[in-house]
Order: C-alpha cells, then structure tokens, then sequence
C-alpha cells in the first residue's frame, strides 16, 4: 500500500490549517481493509435554535446532565463528546434518560442519586465461600480463531470459535475475584498472626500505631506505590497495635479470611451501584406516596 | 420436578451433610425429636469424623412409620450442606429423591441429576442478612433448614418451637435468634416451592410408651441404680459420654442435699491401666465401681483384668467398641472386641461378657452386670458399641422394680466372720457353685486374706505347688458353669412358618436382623432368630442351635468372632453355620442381611 506523507500546520484551536504532500512510503500487506471516514457531523442540526455547538463543531453538552444548551434536548454517545466506546455511548444513555425522567417530572436535573459500593459476605461456613476462592495457576487458555486465510475469503465470519466446556470451566477459575474486598473487623481480631504468616504477597502488618512514618518502616513488604493509602485499622483490642494493609499488593487471595479463626477478616463481595432510570421513578413514585398519605 | 409423583409418607430417609464443629449436630437432634414428637418412629444415626473441626459429617434420619430402626442404606432427601461433599452427596440420593442444598452461591450446573429434585435455598445469604455475628450465623444457617425442612416434609412448627423453648430455656434470646432462623428457611420454603413435598410426614401415635436415649447415658443410669458409687476411667471415643453421664446424673441424685457432699467418686486416671486399677481396688474395698471405655483401652486393661480373674475381685467394664484394630477409626462402629473380650489377659482366663442390643437393654444389662460380677466375684464386661452408645434410639420407656436389692453375692458379714469356728479361708467354695465367700477389708481382723495374682491355694497363700494350684483354677472353672446359669438368656424370635433355618446374632445387629426376617418373609423366606445376649451361652443358645440345620451368624466384624466362641463353646458344626459380617464402620443395614440369606436360599433351592 503506497501512502502520500503529509506535512501539516495547525492553527491556534488545533485544527488543520494547512498540509502538503512531502514524500510517499509503501507499507508492504497482503489485504487492506478501510476503517476510515467516520466523523461526528451535525449538518442537519439547524443552527438557530439554541444549541450551541464547540470549536469542533460538536454540540455543547453538560458532562451531569447530557442536556445540550437547549433545555430539553440531550446528546449522548459518540454525539456528545466526540467518538468513545460502545460502553461509554451505553453509559450516556442511561444518565440521558434520568435527565430526560426528571425533565419531564419538571424536577432539577442535577439533583441525582447518589452511587455507591454495597459490600456483602461472601461467607457461607467456617471455610465455606459462595465463590470459588481456589485459584487455579493454570495458563491462560488461548481462543481458538478462524484461518486467517479463510477470514479474508470471508469478511463477516465469526473470527472466534469459543472455548470448549473443558477450556471455559478452567479460563473461569483463573478469575481473580478482583470484585471480592479483603475487609477487616478490628473488633474480632484475636491477634494470632495466623493471617500475617499466611499471607502469600506479605501485605498484612501488625504493629504499634503511630505516625505514617514508623507504620511504614515496620511493614513487612516496602511498599511499590507510595501514593495509595494503607488500610490502617482501629486499636486492636488486645494489644492496641493496629492491622495494616497495603492494598497495592493484595492479590484477593482470601487466604487471610480462609484462615482467620474469628472471622475478622471476610471476603465481601463488592457491588457498584449505579442508579437508573428506574431506580430515579421508583424513588419518585415513594415520595409521591408518602406526600399523599402526609397530605 | 421429576421423581415426585409418588407419594411417600412417614417412610424415608432424610441424610444432612454438614462440616464437623459448626454446630450442626444440635440442629439435626431438634430435627429428628420433633419427628419423634409428631407420634412417628424414627431414628438417627450420625456419622462424625474424629476430628474437631472442619472434616465431613453426615446425620442420617429415618422416618419408619413400621418402627423399623436400622440403616435402609438409602437417602430419599440429602440436605448438602457441605460444599466439599457434593459430589459424593449429590451421587448417593436414590432416584427420585430430593437435594436441597444451600444457593448462597448457586451451583446448577454442579449439583445436577435427571433423575432427582435439587432445591436451591440461599440459606447464608438469608443468615447473613438476618445475624451479625460470624458464629452466629453459622450456627444459624443450621437453624434455617430445620426450618425449611419443617415446610417441605411437614413438621409441625409448634413443635419445634416447644424443643428450641426447652433446650434454650435459660436464654430467651437463644430462643428468639433460633426461631429467626427458622422463619427464615421455613418462609423462603413455603413462598418459592410446593410444599410439602410428596415425600413427607404425617402425625402419628406410634411412640407412645417410648423414649429417645443413647446407650452411653441408659447405660450410666444402669449404673446409678445398681449402687455404683465409684467411676475410674481415661477419656476414649466412644465411650466418654457414659462417664459425663454418669457424673451429671451423680451430681444431681448422689449429693447430700444438706451438706452438698458427694457420695460419689469419679476418677480420672492416667491411663485406663490404672483406671482399672482404682476399680480393682475399690470393688475389692466392697464399693461397686466401673470403668468405661473402648476397644484401645481394653487392651491396656487386660494385665488388671487377668488379675481380677485370677483374684476374684467384681469389676464392670463397658466395652463401647469401635473400629479396631489398633486406634483403628475412633468414630465408626464395629463389634471387633468380641473375642478380646471373652479371653482379655494371658493364661486360661474366660470373662463373662454381656451384649446388650439396645440403649434400654444398657440400662438393664449395666444393672446386670453389677449383680453378677458381685455375685460370681469377676470382671463382667458390657460390650456396647458406638452404634448404640452414642446414637439415640427409640426404645420402649426404660422400667425398674422399686423391690430391686442389689445381689452382692457371698459376703461374709464382720459378724459371721468372728463366729467362723477356725480361719476364715479366702478361696474355700462351700456350696459347690465354684464360688468362695470374700470379706471386706476393715469387717473383722479374722476376714482379711492377701490378695494376689500369684499362684494361691484355697487359703489365698503363695504356693508353687501344682495340687493346691490346681485346686483354684478347677474351683474356677466351676464357677464359669455357675456363670453360664446365671448370665441373661437369649432373645429369641421364632416365627411359625419357619423351618430349619436360623439366624444368630448379637448387640446392634438387632434392627437390621428384625427387618431382614420382616422383608425375607414377605419374600417367602421365613428363620428363626436368636440374639446372644451373654457369654458365657446358655443352655438356650445350644438348644436354638440344635434345632436349626442351618444358622446365619450375623455380627459386625470381618473374622466371625461370634461365630468362633459359637464354635469353641459349643458342639454346633461349623460347617452348618454361615457368616454374614458387615464391618465397614457403619451400623448396619438389613439390605446386607437379606441378600446374603436370600442367595444362600436361592442356592440352596437350586442345589
Ligand atoms: C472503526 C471503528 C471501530 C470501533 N471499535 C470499537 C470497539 O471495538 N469497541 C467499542 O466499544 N467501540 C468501538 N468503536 C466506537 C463505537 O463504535 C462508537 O463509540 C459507538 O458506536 C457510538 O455509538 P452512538 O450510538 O453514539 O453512535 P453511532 O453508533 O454512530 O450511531 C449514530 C446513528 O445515528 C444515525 N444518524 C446520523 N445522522 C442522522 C440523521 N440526520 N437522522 C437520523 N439518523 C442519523 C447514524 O446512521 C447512526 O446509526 C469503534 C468505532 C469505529 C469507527
Ligand atoms: S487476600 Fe490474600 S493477598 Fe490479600 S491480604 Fe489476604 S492473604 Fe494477603
Ligand atoms: S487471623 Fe484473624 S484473628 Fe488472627 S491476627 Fe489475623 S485477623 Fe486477627
């Protein structure tokens, strides 16, 4: 595939002011496919009718809302600032919809529910867990694709073929469980280092509180990224010492826990929560519920 | 749901698979008394690993409206509720039968079968909802599929809540968490499937006149009732609960309500050696005393139990035997001590051993026991075994005669002892009976004799001298004749169809022996039954044997003890005796009785 080179002047906002060819290089392939030509254009959006649009000629959209400068018009997706990902364009949609809930409801736009992180056991006995916490080191099993040669023959086939069962049963018990915390109550802790000695990345410390400092010279393991926080507990009840975690290097093992003979230390299965707009309506029907039994 | 068209009333077996320590065992002795209490035969066997936590542990229910107590050997409902055992769990219910397990972390793709119900019940999860504590919630989980169960087989509520009311008498707070977590199993049962199941329960008034006891604590109250006042033992599987038994009930009759003393004594030795020690000397101080303990423990014995033959002192021993050989599998059952037992320690030495096949007859054989090691003045062994001692069975209500005296056997009086017109002779039998009279030491100065191990003659002095020895060991075996007259019968079961066929045999095989003959009948096979309940065997033993052509000797161990005293104690063939041995530790299940009768009958047909 032989190219033109491009030398190119941008003016102050970044666009294209100027280009002219220079050279031109060959790029030896066997096929070429085009992915080019995609572009975020509003020609059809009347100018005058209160949506403004950028430098970029992309509508002016607020990042909370998704409204657009006009009330009640919103944008969301690639359309509102500029080209992202199918996850982000999912994403816009449902925040647009709030909008769009309340707009209707005429109620403020920006008051929304909060998001949070709901933390649940994951312990079903003494060495019993409702997920599989035993991690299999096994390599990673390698997707099998179609023949190149046969994909090229045929553009819209299914590149992957799937696991077998066998593949997919051993791919799923590499999972990590990065979704599962390693959550601390000081209150339980006996102090019996039974999860410091089990500990496999050494990242749980027992010892004297104090300032950051002397914390952190008693560490086990030094610690790779100064900027995160440890996890330093209350008093132990005891001792007084405190339980410290460097949650840079927990690999959610669940060993601590396994171990753990009063279950200060429990995996949690954590759960973001993202309100909808369901969860806005159902919030809206409560209220509406209660200022008519008030009234 | 597949499998549940049929519809199975009060006949069927509920198995809990749980992990040793996590408090289960509560949770499934509630289970089965409540299905006690709604009037239906049941029982309970539990399957627990010598360990202290963490392991597997099985509780199995049967639910026999016919009263049948032994293993069926099959599950129609597992409650698995132990992620370890799944499989092996999940293999073992019988076709059409239900699995319910907890679906805190749901797992159909694991726990599947076609041919079986699974039912999933987020029982954790709703525990951990519910309960803040860890503990708590464990022990809870417990609670929740009592209730669950309570909706799906249906137990009635009120009664469980009458069993959670009297175990946690003390602590309303218990009772509250308690019935919380049975709401919760019970609820979550009702709201999302079709309760009650077809396999399920149905009052009854068939326990009337019965009580639900393990062997250990009917075998401890036997003692308290035959006078025993001095306990020696050293802690062993399965026999400790007859000591803490024995203790509590001591605690609450045998204490002076005025000055709180106790008239009693419990010792805990250093090993069982000397626990038989502490017997031997206080029997022989005139108190009745006894040791409990198992298999290991008998063999260390056996050095003091030689002894107490050969000088004549009474003792009671409580053999509750498990898996041997050696420290074998402390927590599975087994009746390997037979023999051990009946020729415990070197030298010509035989011990009367009595067999008792359930809980009540541990009352009463321990009751026995006292009066005839009194009486013939030796050891008297008691062998139970796991099965009976440590799981609660359904026995008729336990009885006793207020005209009850204990037999004490020839005691000499200190006043009839200062009347003797010369010595007082220790080992002079006077009657025939192979018995001497003994004194007890601080009666009169006239009556005390050495006791010794050493060859004696009949005035209990050293001698090397083959005549007077020869005098002792034969007034000896004298005695053993006495001993086989005085030893209980046989308990024996005859059926009128039957012809020339029976069966022997002893202790726990009971049940499964009854319902052998109950279900080989049906099948047109129909045998006599004797149950030896002592050795040495009875005239009636010898008789039920020489009525019968052929006999099935029936026991839980693998080299036919039973049937090897039968063929040295009595003049019975061997080659007409045929063994049927189960001793995997398990108790037994009568389907291993009816297949080995009914292909002998088969072959027998044929030939
Ligand atoms: C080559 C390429 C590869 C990509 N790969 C990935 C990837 O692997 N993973 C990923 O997450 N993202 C990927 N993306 C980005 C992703 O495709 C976009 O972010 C996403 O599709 C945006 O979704 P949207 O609904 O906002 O816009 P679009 O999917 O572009 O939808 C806009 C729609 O509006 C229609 N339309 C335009 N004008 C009018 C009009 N006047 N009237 C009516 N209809 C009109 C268009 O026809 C179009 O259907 C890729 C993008 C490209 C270009
Ligand atoms: S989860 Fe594993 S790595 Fe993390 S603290 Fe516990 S034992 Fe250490
Ligand atoms: S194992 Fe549990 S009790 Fe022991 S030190 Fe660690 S947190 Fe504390």
């Amino acid at each position: 595939m032989s190219c033109d080179v491009l030398e190119v002047d941008f003016d102050a906002r970044g666009a294209i002011a100027s280009s002219g060819v220079v050279d031109e290089t060959t790029i030896p392939c066997d096929d070429v496919v085009l992915a080019i030509g995609q572009e975020n254009a509003f020609p059809w959006v009347e100018r005058d009718i209160g949506i403004e649009f950028d430098n970029w000629n992309v509508p002016v959209v607020d990042p909370t809302t998704f409204e657009s400068t006009r009330k009640g018009v919103f944008f969301g997706g690639d359309a509102a600032f500029g080209p992202k990902n199918i996850i982000w364009a999912v994403e816009h949609g449902h925040q647009a919809a709030i909008s769009i809930h309340k707009y209707c409801q005429g109620a403020n736009l920006s008051d929304r529910l909060p998001r949070g992180v709901n933390l649940t056991t994951a312990k079903m006995g003494i060495h019993e867990w409702s997920y599989s916490n035993d991690y299999d080191p096994a390599g990673r099993r390698i997707m099998p694709h179609v023949d190149l040669k046969k994909r090229f023959r045929k553009l819209n086939i299914e590149v992957e073929l799937g696991f077998s069962a066998e593949d997919a049963a051993t791919e799923v018990e590499r999972c990590l469980n990065c979704d599962l915390q390693t959550v601390f109550s000081a209150g339980l802790c006996i102090e019996c280092d039974a999860c410091i000695d089990v500990c496999p990345v050494d990242c749980l410390t027992i010892t004297p509180n104090g300032d950051q400092k002397t914390i952190e010279a008693n560490l086990k393991t030094a610690r790779l990224e100064p900027e995160q926080e440890l996890y330093v507990s209350g008093p132990l009840k005891h001792t007084n010492r405190v339980m410290v975690k460097d949650e840079n290097l927990c690999v959610h093992c669940g060993l601590c826990a396994e171990r753990c003979p009063t279950g200060a230390w429990d995996m949690q299965k954590s759960t973001v929560v993202i309100p909808y707009a369901i969860d806005e309506a159902e919030r809206d029907e409560q209220l509406c519920r209660e200022t008519r039994k008030a009234g | 749901m597949p499998g549940n068209a049929k519809s199975r009333i009060n006949d069927f077996v509920v198995k809990l698979a749980n992990v040793n320590g996590t408090g289960s065992a509560s949770a499934n002795t509630l289970l089965m008394k409540a299905i006690f209490r709604m009037g239906i035969p049941v029982t309970g066997k539990n399957f627990f690993p010598s360990n202290i936590q963490g392991l597997p542990t099985w509780y199995e229910i049967r639910v026999s409206r016919k009263g049948y107590l032994a293993r069926s050997g099959s599950v129609d409902i597992m409650v698995a509720m132990n992620q370890a055992t799944y499989a092996q769990d999940l293999a073992e219910v019988s076709p059409g039968g239900t699995l319910i397990y907890d679906s805190t972390w749901p797992r159909e793709s694991v726990i599947a079968r076609p041919d079986i119900a699974v039912i999933g019940i987020p029982l954790a999860r709703m525990c951990n909802e519910r309960f803040a504590k860890t503990r708590v919630r464990i022990l809870m989980k417990n609670m929740a599929y009592v209730g669950a169960l309570a909706a799906l087989i249906d137990i009635e509520l009120k009664v469980i809540e009458k069993l959670v009311r009297e175990t946690f008498a003390s602590k309303q707070a218990l009772i509250e968490s308690n019935m919380d977590a049975i709401a919760l199993g019970y609820d979550y049962a009702k709201k999302h499937f079709a309760c009650p199941l077809p396999t399920r329960l149905k009052r009854l008034d068939k326990t009337a006149g019965h009580i639900m006891i393990d062997g250990n604590t009917a075998a401890a109250l036997g003692c308290v009732y035959a006078g025993a006042t001095v306990g020696a033992w050293y802690p062993i599987t399965p026999s400790t609960s007859l000591m803490d038994a024995f203790r509590a009930f001591c605690e609450e009759f045998r204490k002076d309500p005025n000055t709180g003393e106790r008239n009693f004594c419990v010792v805990q030795a250093e090993d069982e050696l000397a626990a038989i020690g502490v017997v031997l000397g206080a029997t022989w101080n005139g108190a009745r005393a006894f040791t409990p303990t198992s298999g290991p423990g008998m063999s260390l014995m056996n050095e003091f139990l030689g002894f107490a033959y050969f000088a004549e002192l009474p003792a009671v021993v409580f053999d509750v035997q498990r898996v041997g050989p050696s420290t074998g599998m402390p927590t599975r059952t087994q009746q390997g001590d037979i023999l051990a037992a009946a020729h415990a320690s070197h030298g010509d030495t035989r011990h009367v051993v009595l067999f008792p096949g359930d809980p009540r007859e541990c009352f009463e054989l321990s009751v026995a026991a006292f009066d005839l090691a009194d009486r013939l003045q030796t050891p008297v062994l008691v062998l139970s075994d796991l099965d009976i001692g440590m799981n609660d069975w359904m026995c008729r209500e336990l009885e006793w005669d207020p005209a009850y005296r204990p037999d004490r056997g020839k005691v000499l009086k200190p006043r009839t002892v200062a009347r003797l017109p010369g010595r007082f002779n220790r080992y002079v039998d006077p009657d025939g009976d192979g018995i001497a009279p003994r004194t007890i030491p601080g009666g009169h100065p006239k009556g005390s004799y050495f006791v010794r191990g050493s060859g004696h003659n009949r005035f209990g002095e050293y001698t090397e001298d083959s005549d007077e020895y020869l005098e002792v060991v034969d007034r000896l075996r004298r005695k053993w004749t006495t001993a086989a007259k005085l030893v209980p019968d046989p308990v024996i079961r005859r059926t009128r169809k039957a012809g020339n066929w029976g069966i022997v045999s002893v202790g726990s095989c009971n049940p499964a022996v009854n319902e052998a003959i109950d279900r080989l009948a049906a099948k047109g096979i129909h045998l006599n039954y004797c149950r030896v309940r002592a050795f040495p065997f009875t005239r009636k033993v010898e008789r039920f044997l020489d009525q019968h052509d052929y006999v099935f000797v029936v026991e839980q161990n693998r080299d036919a003890q039973l049937k090897s005293l039968l063929m040295l104690e009595t003049s019975y063939p061997a080659d007409r005796m045929h063994s049927i041995l189960s001793y995997g530790g398990l108790p037994m299940d009568y389907r291993c009785v009816v297949e080995a009768i009914e292909e002998a009958y088969l072959a027998g047909v044929a030939a």
